[in-house]
C-alpha cells in the first residue's frame, strides 16, 4: 500500500530509459541510460558528470555502467552513484549482449520479471557483440534517448515487415510454452555518413568493432553518425542463443508467426528484369499437420493481400494474365523467404516457428508423444509452404503510363 | 461521526430553556376596545416613538374615526385621493346611524379593493406592518384594514448568476408579490397553490409554498408544512435560513434544496411535482425534493434542442475534474509515476526541477491561493475586482512559475480545476465540490490513489444515504429507475418525455404528454400569391410598441 512513508517526488527520480546487460568473464555488466530531465526542459546547462558517465551529444541522457556478480549487484552499484532514486518503470528497452545471450536468458528474465517496477511490456533486443557498445555509441538523430528510438523503431518495423520487437512478456510466453524457443531481433549500429555521401554508408569505412573495455567517453565523429537499426534476429533454444537469422530470414520467420502487418516486396518483371514493388497489406498464416504414411507432416498456409506500388516495366495490370503472373511472383518470393528461414532454423535446431505449440493446440495427444524428442523430430519435419497471394489494387492508374513516342 | 456530533448538538440545544412560542404573542393576543381613545393609546404605546406611524383622526357625520398607517409602507396617493375624500364627503343625512350600519356603509362604499375587519391586536399589527391602513371607528371593537401597500422595489431584471443562452431573461426580485406573479403568469391554472407562512418571531417574514394541487406529493407537503411550522427563530432574512433549518442532513456539504432565481426553472420544477418555497425579501426560491442530477441541469437544457443536450456529459466530467484533478495529479506525481506516460513524466520532472516543495504542498498552496482569489473576486467592489483578476493571473500564472514556486503543470491543473468547478449551473453544488477538494488533496498526498478512492467511497456512501425531504438524493440512478433516465445524462425530446419523474410526481399524475404527438402531418401550405397581392396593396402595419418590461 502506498503511503506518505514511501512518497517519492517525481523530480527525485532518475528515469532509466534503456538498459544493456552484458557478461564479461563471470562479471555482469549493467549499463543504463538515464534521462536528464533538466536537459529535456532545456533549462539546465552542460554538466554531464565525470567518471564513466558521459553525456552524448544529441541525447538528453547520461550513461552509467557498473559490474557485479549478479545483475542486481551491478545495478545497485550503479544506483549508488546516482543522487536520485533509479526508477525503471519507464524503461523502454533492454539490450542483451551476445555472450550473455549464449549463456542463457534465464537470469535476465528472472531479474526483470521479479522486480515489481519493471514492466513486462519493456522491449527486449539482442546485439552481436557487447550490448553496451550500442548503448554508449549510438547517436540519436531524432529521438532524445535510445529507449525512445527503439520504441519508434518498433512502430516502424511493424509496418515494414522486416522485423518485430518482442516485449519481455512475449519472450516469457514463448519460452514457457510449446517448444520453448524464440527469436529476438538484433539491434546494431548503422553508421551513416553525415552529410550523406553517395555510394553507401560504408564508403567512409565502418567504425571499428573493437569494444572499449570501460564503455566510456569517446570522441564523436562528426562525419559518421552512428544510428541504430534492426538487422536480423537471434535464435534461442531454451533461453540460449544458438544462431542468427538475417534480415530476409527474419521476415520469413515473421510471416509464419503472423507478425507481419505490412511489407514491401521487390520483385522483377520476368522478361526484362526490371523492378516491381508490391506492398503487402494483409497476411495471415496457419500451421496445419497431417500424418501421411506414419510420418508427421506440416503445412504452412499463408494468405496475403497486396497492392501494386510501382513498376519499371510496362505490364498492363488490368489484364487477368498479368495479375496472375504477379500474384505467382509474390507467392514465390514469400515462399523463398520462409524456406530460407526454415533452413536456417533447422540448422540451429530450434523451433522458433512454434510448430510445437501449433501441434499441441491441434493434436494434444500426439504432442505428448513427440514432446520428449521434439528437438530431433523438428529437424526432420517435412514442411510444405502454401502461399496464396492476391493483388487487390494497382494504385490510381491501371494501365502503365507511356511517354508519347512520336 | 456526524451523527454523534449532531446528537451532541441537539442535546446541547435541548438543555437550554428558552422562551418558547407561548411568549411570542404575549401582548398582541388581546382584543380591541370599543373606546377609540383607548385603542389609539394602546397603538401609540406599542409602536413607541416610531416616526412613520401616522394616526389621523377625523370626524365624519359626528362620528370619530381614525386612520392609522405606517407612512413608509403605504401609497399616500390612495389615502389622499381615495379614502380621505370619501370619508369627508359622506352625506350628512347619514348621521345618526347605528355603528353596525355605519360599518356596513363603509364596507360597501369605500373605494378600496382589499378590505377586511379584524378585532385582535395581533392581526391589526400584522396588517399595519404589511402596509395596510387601519380604520378605527369610535364605538366598535374592531378595525378595518384597507389595502394600500406600496414600497420601493427593484425591477425585474436578468438573473446575474444563472445566465442562459436561450430562455426567459426574467429573474425573481426581493418582492414576494412580484415573484408570485412571475410564477402565476407561467402557470395559468387554478390548481396552482400559494400557501403562506409567517416565519421569524421578530421579522414575520412571509414564506410561500407554491405547488400544483394534485401533483405535489401529499407526504412531501405535509412534511414540509410541519417542518416550516417548527421553525422558531427571531428572523428569516433569506431562503438560506429556511434551507438550513429544515434540511434533512444539516452537516452535509451537498445542497438538499435546489436554489434558483429563475421563475422558469421554478415552474419547470413545480410541473414535475416539486414544491417551491418563496421567501419575502430574497430573490432565491428553493425547490424540493431534488436530486444530485437536477443540480447539473441548466435551464437551457430544457429549451435547447434535445439532440445537443448530451453536452451535459461535460458537466459531469467537469464535476469529477473539479473534485479530483489536483488530487490525481498529486497522487500520480508522488506515488504512481508509472501511470504517467514516459515523455510526460520526464517533462513534469523537468518542470519540477526548480520547485522546492513536494507536489502535495504545491497543490495545496496553489489551491488556497486560488480560493482566496475567488473570494476576493466576489467580495471586492467591481472597479477594484478587475485589478484583483489581473494581479491573480500574473501572480499565479507567470510569476509563480518564474520564481520557481510552482510548476507549469501544476498551474494547468489548478486552472483547469478552477474552470471546471464553475460549470455547475447552480452554485450550490460547485461550492460543495470546492469544499471537498482540499480533503481529497490531503488523502492523495498521504495515501495516493488508495486515499483518493477511500475519499470517493466516503462521498459515495454519504450520497446514497442522503435524502432530500425523504426522497433519495441520487434518485434516478440509485435507486435505479429506468423511466426516469430521460433527464439524467441527456434530456429526452419533449415528445418522448411522456411521464413525470416517478418519485417526485407520484404515480397518480404519471403522464405529462399525450403519446404520439411527434407524428405531425406536414402542414399544407397555400400558394402565397393571394397573400402577396394583399400585402402589396397596403403596407404592413409596423409594431411601434416596444415590448414592455414585465413585472410590477
Amino acid at each position: 500500500m502506498p503511503g506518505c512513508w514511501d512518497r517519492r517526488e517525481i523530480n527525485e527520480l532518475a528515469f532509466i530509459s534503456s538498459f544493456a546487460f552484458d557478461l564479461e568473464g563471470n562479471e555482469r555488466i549493467v549499463t543504463a541510460e538515464i534521462i536528464r530531465p533538466a536537459a529535456v526542459a532545456g533549462g539546465g546547462e552542460g554538466g554531464g558528470g565525470g567518471g564513466s558517465a558521459a553525456a552524448l551529444p544529441q541525447r538528453t541522457a547520461i550513461i552509467g555502467s557498473e559490474q557485479g556478480d549478479t545483475l542486481y549487484a551491478a545495478g545497485r552499484k550503479l544506483a549508488l552513484r546516482l543522487p536520485r532514486r533509479a526508477y525503471v518503470a519507464h524503461t523502454t528497452a533492454v539490450l542483451l549482449g551476445e555472450d550473455l545471450a549464449r549463456q542463457g536468458l534465464k537470469e535476465v528474465l528472472d531479474f526483470l520479471d521479479r522486480q515489481q517496477e519493471f514492466r513486462r511490456s519493456t522491449f527486449i533486443l539482442v546485439t552481436r557483440g557487447q550490448a553496451r557498445e550500442i548503448l554508449t555509441r549510438a547517436q540519436g538523430g531524432l529521438e532524445t534517448t535510445l529507449g525512445r528510438e527503439i520504441a519508434g523503431l518498433n512502430k516502424w518495423v511493424k509496418v515494414s515487415g522486416y522485423g518485430f520487437i518482442p516485449s519481455i512478456h512475449d519472450v516469457l510466453l514463448d519460452l514457457s510454452t510449446g517448444a520453448a524457443a524464440t527469436a529476438i531481433p538484433v539491434l546494431e549500429l548503422s553508421p551513416q555518413p553525415f552529410p550523406p555521401v553517395i555510394g553507401g554508408p560504408t564508403s567512409r569505412g565502418a567504425p571499428s568493432n573493437q569494444s572499449n573495455k570501460q564503455g566510456t567517453t569517446r570522441t564523436p565523429e562528426p562525419e559518421m553518425v552512428r544510428t541504430v537499426r534492426l538487422n536480423g534476429a537471434g535464435l534461442f533454444q531454451h533461453d540460449k542463443l544458438v544462431g542468427w537469422l538475417d534480415e530476409r530470414q527474419t521476415r520469413g520467420f515473421a510471416w509464419v508467426r503472423n507478425k507481419v502487418r505490412r511489407a514491401i516486396l521487390e520483385l522483377q518483371c520476368p522478361e526484362d528484369k526490371k523492378g516491381i514493388s508490391v506492398e503487402i497489406t494483409e497476411a495471415k498464416s496457419e500451421t496445419k499437420f497431417q500424418i501421411y504414411n506414419g510420418q508427421l507432416q506440416s503445412l504452412i498456409k499463408l494468405e496475403v493481400e497486396g497492392n501494386l506500388l510501382e513498376q519499371q516495366c510496362s505490364h498492363d495490370f488490368t489484364t487477368e494474365k498479368a495479375l496472375k503472373t504477379l500474384e505467382g511472383q509474390i507467392a514465390a518470393a514469400i515462399t523463398e523467404e520462409i524456406n530460407s528461414a526454415i533452413t536456417q532454423v533447422k540448422k540451429a535446431g530450434t523451433d522458433v516457428f512454434d510448430f510445437g505449440g501449433a501441434l499441441y493446440r491441434k493434436e494434444p495427444n500426439l504432442w505428448k508423444q513427440v514432446k520428449p524428442r521434439w528437438d530431433e523430430e523438428f529437424k526432420k519435419l517435412p514442411i510444405t509452404i502454401q502461399v496464396e497471394a492476391k493483388l487487390r489494387r494497382t494504385g490510381l492508374s491501371g494501365r502503365p503510363w507511356q511517354p508519347k513516342a512520336d | 461521526m456526524l451523527k454523534i456530533i449532531s446528537r451532541l448538538w441537539k442535546l446541547a440545544r435541548s438543555k437550554k430553556k428558552h422562551p418558547s412560542s407561548a411568549q411570542k404573542n404575549k401582548n398582541y393576543g388581546a382584543p380591541l376596545k370599543t373606546n377609540l381613545k383607548e385603542n389609539l393609546n394602546y397603538l401609540k404605546k406599542a409602536f413607541g416613538q416610531s416616526e412613520d406611524l401616522i394616526i389621523k383622526e377625523i370626524e365624519v357625520t359626528g362620528r370619530k374615526l381614525a386612520l392609522v398607517y405606517l407612512e413608509s409602507m403605504v401609497d399616500r396617493d390612495v389615502i389622499q385621493r381615495d379614502i380621505l375624500p370619501f370619508l369627508i364627503k359622506l352625506p350628512a343625512q347619514r348621521a345618526g346611524l347605528m355603528e353596525i350600519q355605519f360599518l356596513k356603509l363603509l364596507q360597501e362604499n369605500l373605494p378600496v379593493s382589499i378590505m377586511k375587519e379584524y378585532s385582535l391586536w395581533q392581526d391589526i399589527f400584522y396588517g399595519l406592518l404589511a402596509g395596510q391602513v387601519a380604520l378605527f371607528i369610535e364605538g366598535l371593537s374592531l378595525a378595518l384594514l384597507l389595502g394600500a401597500d406600496s414600497w420601493e422595489k427593484r425591477a425585474v431584471t436578468e438573473p446575474e448568476i444563472e445566465t442562459v443562452i436561450r430562455g426567459p431573461r426574467e429573474g425573481f426580485t426581493e418582492d414576494l408579490p412580484t415573484n408570485i406573479s412571475l410564477i402565476r403568469r407561467r402557470l395559468r391554472t387554478p390548481k396552482l397553490r400559494f400557501e403562506t407562512f409567517y416565519l421569524g418571531r421578530t421579522t414575520h417574514t412571509r414564506v410561500v409554498l407554491s405547488y400544483l394541487e394534485g401533483l405535489a406529493l401529499k407526504g412531501v407537503l405535509k412534511e414540509l408544512r410541519s417542518r416550516l411550522k417548527r421553525i422558531d427563530i427571531d428572523g428569516i432574512l433569506e431562503s438560506g435560513y429556511i434551507e438550513e433549518l429544515i434540511e434533512d442532513s444539516p452537516f452535509s456539504p451537498f445542497p438538499q434544496f435546489s436554489r434558483t432565481e429563475r421563475p422558469d426553472r421554478v415552474v419547470a420544477d413545480i410541473l414535475q411535482g416539486r414544491v417551491a418555497i418563496l421567501t419575502d425579501g430574497s430573490p432565491f426560491a428553493l425547490t424540493v425534493p431534488v436530486n444530485l442530477f437536477t443540480e447539473l441541469q441548466a435551464p437551457d437544457d430544457l429549451y435547447e434542442r434535445w439532440v445537443t443536450s448530451s453536452i451535459r456529459i461535460f458537466r459531469f466530467l467537469a464535476l469529477f475534474l473539479a473534485l479530483l484533478l489536483p488530487s490525481l495529479y498529486v497522487a500520480a506525481t508522488t506515488f504512481h509515476h508509472e501511470m504517467i506516460p514516459t515523455t510526460l513524466a520526464v517533462s513534469i520532472a523537468a518542470q519540477r526541477e526548480r520547485v522546492p516543495y513536494p507536489a502535495f504542498v504545491e497543490a495545496l498552496v496553489m489551491q488556497i491561493i486560488f480560493e482566496i482569489l475567488v473570494e476576493a473576486g466576489v467580495r471586492l467592489p467591481r472597479p477594484v475586482g478587475q485589478a484583483v483578476t489581473i494581479v491573480g493571473a500574473l501572480v499565479i500564472g507567470e510569476a509563480a512559475i518564474r520564481a520557481g514556486l510552482a510548476s507549469p503543470a501544476m498551474v494547468i491543473v489548478v486552472s483547469l480545476t478552477a474552470i471546471s468547478s464553475f460549470t455547475n449551473p447552480t452554485f450550490g453544488l460547485g461550492t460543495a465540490i470546492r469544499m471537498l477538494r482540499l480533503p481529497m488533496i490531503f488523502l492523495a498526498g498521504s495515501l495516493g490513489l488508495f486515499g483518493i478512492f477511500a475519499g470517493i467511497l466516503a462521498i459515495m456512501i454519504h450520497l446514497v444515504t442522503l435524502r432530500s425531504l425523504g426522497l433519495p438524493y441520487l434518485a434516478p440512478v440509485a435507486p435505479f429507475i429506468w423511466e426516469d433516465q430521460k433527464d439524467v445524462v441527456f434530456r429526452a425530446p419533449w415528445w418522448a418525455m411522456l411521464t413525470r419523474p416517478k418519485l417526485e410526481g407520484g404515480l397518480k399524475n404519471f403522464f405529462r404528454a399525450k403519446p404520439g404527438i411527434k407524428k405531425i402531418e406536414p402542414a399544407l401550405i397555400e400558394p402565397p400569391e393571394a397573400e402577396i397581392e394583399t400585402l402589396m396593396e397596403k403596407p404592413q402595419p409596423q409594431n411601434k410598441n416596444k415590448p414592455r418590461r414585465p413585472g410590477r
